[in-house]
């Protein structure tokens, strides 16, 4: 792996309204990187990720990937430049079987006209294949996709994310409400995908972010607390302090 | 597992071809055996319907299809409209313009008049201009992510606009009173004749057809899953790297050029347009064909229109008065028993259970969550 950065985010705040929900957030990650950020409510992981795709304008600083500004980006710009992003509820098309939702994530092409024009090349349909096979869908490719279950769907979310082939991909608290089983299978895909992707994972869930940890992030009041691997963090007082509350006293930094 | 199974892609063949010939045969049907056996009246009726299920066609395409609620398709409708009507007033001997001008001491032919001379130019303005009217609205509505309830008030709020603008426009296109057609000539025939009408009709057939198989054409395949994509996560779609603002932007100027062919044909079979075209209820009427006949199920669009017209036709001759009374009663139980519309509930509910129904029945399933369990029928297609 080279250790070129991937994602570059200098001071960056974002005000709604004087609520300050990212507040001077520096952040750096290397290409090839798996990293998960951990935060309590409302420490601002979820606008961390709408400022990264663009669904958020910050306030002020940049956030830079691959080198770029992306600065006033439309959200499906940015997207085709290899950030894919997946929701905190599992977001597919419900009509559509899971083979269709896939492929629709994999049109090289997505403009208009040759949406409408072009049939899936060969090297699609194959990747669509592929696709299927690495989240384990294969016997249900053709079933519709609200027939899935959760798992399933939080799996096919997965699935088409990776299926847009971007360099990032950000992951928003996969394995909320789901079982033990579950929770594996997705920690093994994420794990897999890690081999040829750079991946942020939101998480909350502890057992499952020391499944798949190697670098951890804390974000506490819109920054970064501190970072580091999940053996450090979790022996650092401030993070004890910030999820336990172990010293309720005001101190001159809240 | 193979790239595309070969049994998968035949079925889909067979299907094609089967829905091929039906509609050939009904078009036919329609074309040829209807006008031999309907009263003139009747056929005129049908084909006035047969014109306005055009416009239900354009409506299930942006509504059903891509999740808009449009309240101002009789905009395209009357623009189409306007645009046969148009040349058909100016089949004049050089130098005369229309009578009413004279009514309202308008000597010279307005200069927007003056291309409708042409067929060609008539017939492209019929399918362009509302096309165009419909993109730029949809642009400036949709760029600025605009959906939902918000798109339905404005679309009406613009059909208001065109309403009282074409009332007011006396001098122009001789405002409430509406141009009439069925006294002009057109190639030849007084359009009013029955010999042009059964034309017309056959046109509408044709018509029909085309807008149906157009209308099939974008929904199949991907760009017609991009649009249920976008109907139900707009969201998703974007983060998935498609702009969905071009892709609403061409289906609502094709939905658009669809209402405008529809009131072309449908004033010509009338015999006059009027900005009454434009009236609210009438706009609201046509999202209530769709949503009887299915919304999303093209055939439910035509089924329906045809269905509610009918309807009103016949209890309005045996119940003259209460017709109305009907139409809100069908609205609400489609509403609230059948949500899927007509054609949605067939689908869902008829196929399955009327073979029981007629104590026939197709398989026994003894252990469901096995037989329709999708991994172990691919265990036992793999096995053999």
């Amino acid at each position: 792996m080279t250790n070129k950065k991937i994602l570059e985010i200098e001071n960056l705040t974002v005000n709604f309204d004087g609520f300050k929900a990212l507040n001077q957030l520096n952040f750096t990650m290397d290409a090839g990187e798996l990293r998960v950020i951990i935060g309590p409510n409302g420490a601002g992981k979820t606008t961390f990720l709408d400022v990264i795709t663009g669904k958020t304008q910050p306030t002020e600083g940049r956030v830079l990937f691959e080198g770029r500004n992306l600065q006033r980006m439309a959200e499906y710009k940015i997207a085709r430049l290899g950030i894919s992003r997946k929701f905190q509820t599992p977001r597919v098309y419900l009509n559509l079987t899971v083979r269709e939702n896939l492929d629709l994530a994999c049109n090289r092409n997505k403009n208009v006209f040759s949406t409408l024009l072009s049939r899936s090349s060969s090297l699609e349909r194959r990747n669509v294949v592929s696709m299927l096979e690495t989240i384990g869908l294969e016997a249900k490719a053709n079933l519709q996709s609200a027939l899935l279950s959760h798992g399933e769907k939080q799996r096919l979310e997965i699935g088409m994310l990776v299926a847009q082939s971007p360099d990032l991909l950000l992951v928003d608290e996969p394995v909320a409400g789901l079982t033990d089983e579950e929770t594996e299978n997705v920690g093994a895909l994420l794990l897999a995908l890690a081999e040829s992707h750079s991946i942020i994972v939101i998480e909350h869930d502890m057992e499952f972010v020391r499944q798949i940890a190697r670098q951890v992030t804390v974000l506490h009041q819109g920054s970064v607390l501190c970072e580091g691997t999940m053996e450090q963090v979790q022996n650092d007082p401030r993070v004890i302090e910030v999820y336990l509350g172990e010293k309720p006293s005001i101190t001159s930094h809240q | 597992m193979t790239v595309a199974p070969k049994s998968l892609k035949r079925n889909k063949q067979r299907k094609l071809i089967i829905e091929g010939v039906i509609i050939l045969a009904i078009a036919l049907f329609l074309a040829l055996v209807m006008p031999a056996i309907l009263p003139e009246f009747r056929l005129k009726l049908l084909g006035r319907f047969l014109a306005l299920s055009i416009v239900a066609l354009g409506i299930d395409l942006i509504w059903g299809y891509t999740g808009l609620l449009s309240l101002g398709h009789g905009i395209f409708f009357a623009l189409g409209g306007y645009g046969l009507a148009m040349h058909l007033k100016l089949q004049l001997p050089p130098g005369e313009i229309p009578d009413f001008f004279s009514l309202y001491g308008v000597s010279e032919l307005p200069w927007f008049w003056k291309p409708f001379y042409s067929f060609p130019f008539t017939l492209i303005a019929i399918i362009l201009i509302p096309s165009i009217v419909a993109g730029l609205l949809g642009y400036l509505v949709f760029r600025n992510r605009i959906k939902g309830v918000y798109f339905s008030i404005l679309t009406q709020a613009a059909l208001l606009v065109f309403f009282n603008f074409f009332n007011g426009q006396q001098k122009l296109i001789n405002g409430t009173n509406g141009l009439k057609t069925s006294t002009e000539t057109f190639l030849g025939m007084l359009a009013g004749s029955d010999e042009a009408q059964l034309v017309f009709y056959e046109f509408t057939v044709l018509f029909l057809v085309v807008a149906y198989l157009l209308c099939r054409w974008l929904t199949s395949g991907r760009f017609g899953r991009l649009l249920i994509a976008i109907r139900d996560d707009e969201n998703r779609v974007r983060f998935s790297g498609y702009n969905p603002t071009g892709f609403k932007v061409l289906v609502f100027a094709v939905s658009g050029g669809i209402a405008g062919v529809a009131g072309a044909l449908y004033t010509v079979q009338t015999g006059i347009i009027t900005p009454s075209f434009m009236d609210v209820a009438f706009s609201i009427e046509m999202v209530i064909w769709v949503a009887v006949g299915g919304r999303a199920t093209l055939v439910g669009a035509i089924i329906g229109t045809l269905l509610v017209r009918f309807g009103r036709t016949f209890l309005s001759e045996q119940f003259p008065g209460v017709w109305l009374f009907f139409q809100g009663a069908l609205f609400l139980i489609v509403v609230t028993a059948l949500p899927k519309g007509i054609v949605g509930w067939m689908g869902e509910w008829g196929i399955d259970k009327f073979p029981s129904l007629l104590g026939l029945r197709k398989r026994v399933i003894t252990y469901q969550s096995l037989e329709e369990d999708p991994e172990v029928q691919k265990e036992q297609e793999e096995i053999g």
